[in-house]
């Protein structure tokens, strides 16, 4: 995103590029946190428009990625103790149909994003920070404004209970 | 790394938004800029060529908008689908588990 | 006026489609529930669905044979993070439904032990075929209702319990095949009775 923003100085041809250029990071993160897709829809827009008011004062595109990724997980994160989001399957809910390529087991995937969103809010933005966006356990600190080996124990007891859940699902005896 | 960091990786690759996105996300933050809104509008007043593009522009909207009927039409039946072929796996694997335990108590009988 | 009756109708063809009726305190569990699903398929949705279902995937093209007779899918299952989270009395009332002649219980296993039971029931139809299929598993931290509505083949009903849908990836060491291992249930549980 080299020319997306310019310190000091944003115009809105800027602000269409970084929208363009994050806008599946965002949506990405709320829609595996919320696993709805209007819901997450909406929560990225209100983070970009958020974005929109506070664009002139952040400094580089390092900077943007870094905003964007801490206000969505908390808006996440606050979105969900608000409403006690329960992962429900409705016919409105169910992720739109996309298969990329190297796609293994799409039962699988999904249900391992509904065993995602079925975590605890905090347990939930560590995974979705760590598998989605690939950040390292300091990267996710500085994020989230967690000390890192809060954010090592707690992953490493998400992924624990991910593990016992996708394997009861698939049937296996431990 | 183990499978299940991998699986997740998978699961939680980045996906794009619904088509239109961006779109929406610039018509809102024009919305909130009243002065620049106000101008556009004096401007367009001023050209009656701009009112014939617009006009033509509703035009290719509406038949858009066909498309994009049809395209939710779709996405509702994939929907669907993903749900039917939930269901009938859900239903598969509980008939199994019944199948495979009687078919373990009958090898085994000592055990009953 | 129209539009009320024909909202009375859909109502009572989608009523009429379920016949056995789910028990009416599952709604409440999502809300307890870990993890739910609640699928309603039947009517026109059941067919809609059907249309775009592949000839090309060996699941979907055995999902579309099997739905071709069907009216409709009903399933609730749900997951609680401890025991005890739905009324007994619920189910009990749910199985009464299922009464001969009209209903058969084809396969039943308990296990006193882990408290895990599973039951199937059919309604048979003429020919041969099935017409209509209840399974109830009932686990002290899991509960699942599958109630399929319509002609179902026995055929079909091989390809059902067969190899539809069965995941592939495994997780390592925590993965066993079915041949290396006993199913689920304890093995030594006098308390079970296969039917």
């Amino acid at each position: 995103m080299p020319e997306a923003v310019k310190a000091g100085t944003v115009d809105r041809i800027d602000f269409a590029e970084v929208v363009r250029e994050h806008q599946a990071m965002v949506f990405s993160i709320a829609y595996h946190f919320l696993h709805d897709r209007p819901a997450a829809e909406e929560l990225a827009q209100d983070v970009f428009l958020q974005l929109y008011r506070n664009l002139g004062g952040l400094e580089s595109p390092e900077h943007v990625t870094h905003w964007l990724r801490r206000v969505t997980a908390n808006r996440c994160i606050d979105v969900c103790r608000r409403r006690k989001l329960m992962p429900r399957i409705g016919l409105d809910q169910i992720p739109e149909p996309s298969s990329p390529a190297g796609v293994a087991d799409p039962l699988l995937e999904r249900r391992l994003r509904q065993l995602v969103a079925s975590l605890p809010e905090k347990w939930r933005a560590l995974v979705i920070l760590r598998y989605q966006e690939d950040l390292d356990n300091e990267e996710i600190a500085a994020l989230l404004e967690m000390p890192v080996g809060t954010v090592k124990s707690q992953l490493s007891r998400a992924l624990d209970l991910l593990r016992e859940k996708a394997s009861r699902f698939l049937g296996e005896v431990e | 790394m183990n499978r299940l960091e991998d699986a997740l990786r998978g699961a939680l690759r980045r996906e794009e938004p619904p088509a239109g996105f961006a779109g929406r996300v610039l018509a809102a933050a024009q919305g909130r800029d009243q002065q620049r809104a106000v101008s556009r509008w004096w401007f367009f007043r001023q050209s009656p060529r701009l009112r014939w593009a617009a006009a033509f522009a509703a035009v290719v909207l509406l038949a858009g908008g066909g498309i994009e009927y049809r395209h939710q039409q779709r996405a509702k039946a994939e929907r669907a689908k993903d749900q039917l072929m939930l269901a009938l796996r859900i239903t598969g694997s509980k008939l199994r588990l019944v199948q495979e335990r009687i078919r373990w108590i009958e090898e085994a009988p000592m055990e009953r | 006026m129209r539009i009320a009756i024909v909202f009375l109708a859909g109502m009572l063809a989608s009523a009429s489609a379920q016949e056995i009726k789910m028990p009416p305190g599952l709604e409440r569990l999502g809300a307890k529930a870990e993890e739910s699903v609640d699928v309603t398929l039947d009517g026109p949705l059941l067919q809609f669905a059907s249309r775009v279902l592949s000839d090309k995937d060996p699941d979907e093209a055995r999902a579309k044979k099997i739905v071709a007779g069907l009216k409709g899918i009903y399933v609730r299952s749900f997951e609680f993070a401890k025991e005890g989270e739905y009324n007994q009395a619920e189910i009990d009332a749910f199985r009464a439904q299922l009464q001969p002649p009209t209903w058969s219980r084809v396969a039943g296993v308990k296990s006193s032990r882990g408290g895990e039971n599973a039951e199937v029931y059919f309604k048979m139809a003429t020919g041969g075929d099935i017409g209509g299929l209840v399974v109830i598993a009932a686990e002290p931290k899991e509960l699942t209702i599958v109630n399929i509505v319509g002609t179902i083949k026995p055929e079909d009903l091989a390809d059902l319990s067969g190899e539809f849908g069965i995941p592939k990836l495994d997780f390592g060491a925590r993965r066993q095949t079915s041949k290396q291992t006993p199913p689920p249930a304890p093995p030594k549980s006098k308390g079970k009775e296969p039917e």
